[in-house]
């Protein structure tokens, strides 16, 4: 087993799982291969299965996966720093050292955003106009979100991208200028940031009110962590179909993480461009990506409909952990999961000082 | 959220009858108040008694500790409270002012740790009007229960009152009046509650806090020694699933014993897992089981982590020190000697509260670095004169 041999094997499937199709068959064994490859071969992670289980060589699926704040302490890869061609940072919205995700190569980066974004965001049009709420990957190259945009104006963009949030600072007026345009030109758009940027587009436009034309779409992600203000999943869905006109089906949440390389999408976006049916507004994994709701304590999968912590095991993390234990607190609904926040900022029922006061003190 | 508590106005009305409570109580020899609240507290002890069935069957709800757990706070805190180790402690009060009632307000505590709080105020003729904590007025409340049943005169003395934080009204109603103020709680508790306290009030601030423990390298001449250290160790740490003011989260070893750190880190995993079964830890919610599996990760990473179910042990060499997230999780680390051990926990600052210590004969530099130095092993169970804050527990209305 060798790393080219990965590459090329998780190539092959995210080609092969492109329409949406799955096999999930193929997917774990595959990732049976490289979690068993990834033990071996990087260093932080075989400490993490050492540490945390008697991995049972058999079954590697059940090897624990790496909890996020491991890449804020550790170099989680299995090539030489010198190899990195890019290396993705947490936006240090909360305390402490930012994480960091080392990537040798971006090729399956690549392939599955696209892939999983032509299905989810763009699966009825080849290309339209986007404008992206998020600074532009020349002026953030550390961040996995500016890239992936960037990426997306190359696959997805109709003309250049417009980024109007430059050197941290929204431009409203270019915002309601191309807002304008869109509508008097009846030419649909996409809409794609951070939901701290929409927040503050909101808090901006007052009583302005768009009612952009039928096609146009809008993509949020991320949270409100150190930020100033946070507003509800279902608020904001209110928000936004209100300001900008575009339905609530075709306002979808992407879920991405600097850790991961491959991104989750709610279906909404597709049912509705496809005329399906609308299901549960739940996010959807590609193919090559497994998502398990764990038993937080014991970390083992949860019954389907409990409560847990998500873990991702994204096959496109080759060189570095594909198995990740995020701290966000989800269930299985459908083909789907629902996430529910994050399960942090714990205080020990008690007197003992909570973790972030004691060092902050 | 509970609210089980009168309305504002009633509240000002409780002050006053709780004054003239007082002077009742001071009516009382102290040896009789002494005899009383040692009775309160050996009733609330008696397993087969109706008061410490209930107060148990509270307690398992109220705490998420399991039933040993519980039992040892217990024993362990009720159990000092002797009439003879009463009266002893009475005798050591600076009596020059002494306060006639006082407030307490008891917010997020570990459940023992109104004990001294409710019962202490009694014994010195003081009266307690407290506020407990809305998740949890267990004890509080059976505290209560226990010294109106056992003298009516002690009981008007004490009233208990549960509400949220939140609700302002109350709190202004409850602060209204009292010369002497005790806050046990957080920071952004005793802050807030600082915040509003009257001119002329004088504020007793309970900060939340952790513990350490530093093991000598005289200590660990052999490895029968450190395994009992390591024994004693395990006990300071489950207790309370390791979530009090006192409670270790972090033990640093001295280079040089024949016992390395990284061996008293297996042996302290070793023993921890020992307590599993007859001292089994409590249920974790969302959020700190959350927490565990992110220091246990970065645990993993940094150093060497022994894992079981309930329990972890890390060694993390010379690496910086991590607050644990508590429920059993532990960190052991390397020193050189004690000012390595001071800069170890100076990120702590003022917060560490406790350092539980085996060996070294010359501890009184250690004196500095936490108000209450101890054996490991005895490090969640003060004696009744332990000055847990740097001052005497009678201190303010002895």
């Amino acid at each position: 087993m060798t790393r080219d041999g990965l590459m090329m094997r998780v190539s092959a499937l995210i080609g092969r799982l492109a329409d949406g199709s799955r096999d999930d068959a193929a997917r774990d064994a595959l990732l049976q291969d490289l979690l068993r490859w990834q033990c071996s071969n990087v260093d932080v992670y075989g400490r993490v299965v050492r540490g945390l289980c008697a991995p049972d060589e058999a079954d590697a699926l059940r090897f624990p996966a790496v909890p996020t704040d491991v890449f804020r302490v550790a170099r989680v890869a299995a090539h030489a720093a010198a190899l990195d061609v890019r290396t993705f940072h947490t936006s240090g919205t909360g305390k402490g050292a930012r994480g960091s995700h080392h990537l040798r190569d971006l090729s399956l980066y690549d392939q599955g955003a696209q892939a999983a974004a032509k299905r989810m965001l763009f699966p009825d049009v080849a290309r339209m106009p986007l404008v992206i709420l998020a600074p532009s990957a020349n002026e953030v190259p550390d961040s996995s979100l500016s890239y992936m945009l960037d990426r997306f104006a190359t696959w997805f963009g109709a003309g250049e991208a417009l980024h109007v949030l430059r050197d941290s600072q929204l431009d409203t007026a270019l915002l309601e200028r191309t807002l304008r345009t869109a509508v008097n030109t009846r030419q649909p758009i996409a809409l794609l940031g951070t939901s701290f940027a929409f927040v503050h587009a909101e808090d901006s436009f007052g009583s302005l009110r768009f009612m952009l034309p039928s096609g146009s779409r809008i993509m949020q992600t991320g949270g409100f962590k150190g930020r100033s203000r946070s507003v509800e999943p279902g608020e904001m869905l209110q928000m936004l179909s209100a300001r900008y006109g575009v339905q609530e089906a075709f306002i979808v949440q992407e879920y991405g993480m600097t850790e991961l390389c491959s991104q989750l999408y709610e279906t909404t976006l597709r049912d509705a461009a496809l005329g399906h049916a609308l299901g549960p507004r739940r996010l959807w994994a590609p193919g090559w990506v497994r998502v398990s709701v764990v038993n937080p304590d014991s970390l083992m999968p949860v019954p389907d409909g409990e409560t847990g912590l998500l873990r991702i095991d994204d096959l496109c993390n080759v060189d570095t952990a594909c198995a990740i234990q995020t701290s966000d607190r989800g269930l299985r609904v459908d083909d789907g999961v629902l996430v529910q926040g994050r399960a942090t900022g714990a205080t020990p029922r008690g007197c003992s000082l909570a973790t972030d006061a004691a060092l902050g003190g | 959220m509970t609210t089980l508590a009168p309305d504002a106005e009633e509240i000002v009305k409780l002050h006053a009858r709780l004054r003239l409570a007082a002077s009742t109580l001071r009516a009382l020899p102290v040896a009789e108040r002494a005899a009383l609240v040692a009775v309160a507290a050996e009733r609330l002890l008696d397993v087969t008694a109706a008061p410490g069935r209930a107060l148990r069957y509270d307690l398992l709800s109220s705490t998420g500790l399991t039933p040993p757990v519980i039992e040892h706070g217990l024993r362990t805190t009720l159990g000092l409270f002797s009439r003879d180790a009463l009266l002893a402690l009475h005798a050591e009060r600076d009596a020059a002012h002494p306060t006639q009632s006082m407030v307490v307000v008891l917010s997020g505590n570990l459940f023992s740790a109104a004990a001294r709080p409710l019962l202490l105020p009694i014994l010195c003729g003081c009266s307690v009007l407290a506020k407990a904590s809305s998740s949890d007025d267990a004890l509080p409340r059976h505290v209560q229960r226990a010294l109106t049943n056992i003298d009516a005169r002690l009981g008007a003395a004490c009233e208990i009152l549960t509400f949220a934080h939140t609700d302002g009204e109350r709190t202004g109603a409850l602060l209204q009046g009292p010369k002497l103020v005790s806050v046990y709680g957080s920071d952004d508790a005793v802050s807030a509650i600082s915040a509003r306290v009257q001119s002329g009030t004088r504020l007793l601030a309970h900060g939340h806090g952790l513990g350490a423990m530093f093991v000598a390298s005289d200590a660990l001449a052999d490895a029968p020694s450190a395994r009992e250290i390591a024994h004693r160790a395990a006990l300071d740490v489950a207790a309370y699933d390791q979530r009090g003011c006192l409670s270790p989260h972090a033990v640093i070893v001295q280079q040089g014993g024949a016992v390395d750190a990284r061996a008293f880190a297996r042996l302290l995993g070793d023993a921890l897992q020992a307590l599993a079964q007859p001292f089994a830890r409590g249920a974790l919610s969302p959020e700190a089981a959350a927490a565990q599996m992110q220091w246990r990760g970065v645990a993993a990473a940094v150093g060497e982590l022994q894992c079981a179910s309930d329990s972890a042990v890390s060694y993390e060499a010379h690496a910086p020190l991590r607050v644990s997230p508590g429920y059993r999780n532990i960190s052991v680390l390397d020193c050189a000697d004690v000012s390595g051990l001071r800069a170890r926990l100076l990120p702590l600052g003022r917060h560490v509260k406790a350092l539980g210590v085996a060996g070294l004969r010359a501890r009184d530099e250690l004196s500095a670095l936490a108000p209450y130095v101890c054996e490991i092993g005895t490090m969640q169970t003060p004696p009744l004169d332990a000055a847990l804050d740097g001052v005497h527990p009678l201190a303010g209305y002895g």
